[in-house]
């Protein structure tokens, strides 16, 4: 399994997302089209780099603009969807010296995620929050309608139970949940 | 088997890489130990990567939205030119 310590979005990042998108999307749109590629193309990359992105914040070298990281991490992910018959990407030292995850598989079997998201909507948004967002204990609290940070705290300890159970629970007991 | 909350939090500590080396020692050999314990490693690793999995996924609308606001908001009519000559001239 993937370790999970690169999942770090910057919140103050995460607010101003419609402005760092209408910035840097006509940069990794301009490439897409050289390329020849269509603006539905251009559209998934830029959504696939800006996650990328966003969730390497917390280590990205500051000497570097987002569109910069942006353009680059887009021309890794071009060359990888296109390796045949297409225009060669010129990559230069920093574009190459970045490091592109692989796209990552769904954590468990659909039928388990379905489950959980049946029965489970509101810990899943907390755990999401905690973990993926990395928001703080107070932001948590507001989001979510807790009287303070403790409460939030309870409720997570008590949401990673619940999901952990039943996890647990389906992973042991039901054959057909492995895939 | 229940597991206190402490182990809980110091798991995650583990899993986001905020231990320092010794901590990290202690808490990798109590995976080679006790698999009881390792096994709640591993569900809660599993969590991480729902966590993940859904954060991505809700962010991933967020952007679909930003880009229909963009392409079809009237107050965004250059943007929308500016992108859509881009791709006009191939």
């Amino acid at each position: 399994m993937q370790s999970t310590h690169d999942s770090i979005i910057v919140p103050d990042i995460a607010e101003n997302l419609p402005e760092l998108y209408e910035a840097t999307f006509p940069a990794v749109a301009g490439f897409v089209a050289k390329m020849g590629g269509t603006l539905d193309d251009a559209r998934d990359i830029f959504h696939d780099a800006l996650i990328i992105f966003l969730e390497k914040q917390g280590s990205v070298h500051v000497e570097h603009s987002p569109e910069a990281y942006l353009v680059g991490i887009a021309k890794h992910l071009w060359l990888r969807q296109r390796k045949r018959g297409h225009k060669l990407v010129a990559l230069d030292a920093f574009e190459s010296s970045l490091i592109v995850p692989e796209p990552e598989r769904p954590p468990l079997p659909a039928r388990l995620l379905a489950l959980l998201e049946r029965s489970g909507q509101t810990c899943l948004e907390l755990l999401q929050a905690y973990y993926y967002e990395k928001l703080t204990p107070q932001k948590i609290a507001d989001r979510f309608g807790f009287s303070n940070t403790h409460s939030a705290a309870v409720r997570k300890h008590k949401c990673l139970q619940k999901v952990r159970t039943t996890i647990e629970s389906k992973s042991l007991h039901h054959g057909d949940f492995t895939e | 088997m229940a597991t206190l909350p402490s182990n809980t939090e110091s798991i995650d500590s583990y899993l986001l890489n905020e231990l320092d080396p010794a901590e990290r020692l202690v808490i990798e050999a109590r995976i080679l130990t006790d698999t009881s314990f390792a096994q709640h490693v591993e569900s809660q690793q599993t969590i991480h990567g729902l966590a993940r999995y859904f954060g991505r996924r809700k962010l991933r609308r967020q952007l679909e939205s930003i880009h229909q606001v963009l392409l079809t908001n009237p107050t965004k009519q250059s943007f929308r030119g500016a992108i859509t000559q881009l791709f006009e001239t191939k």
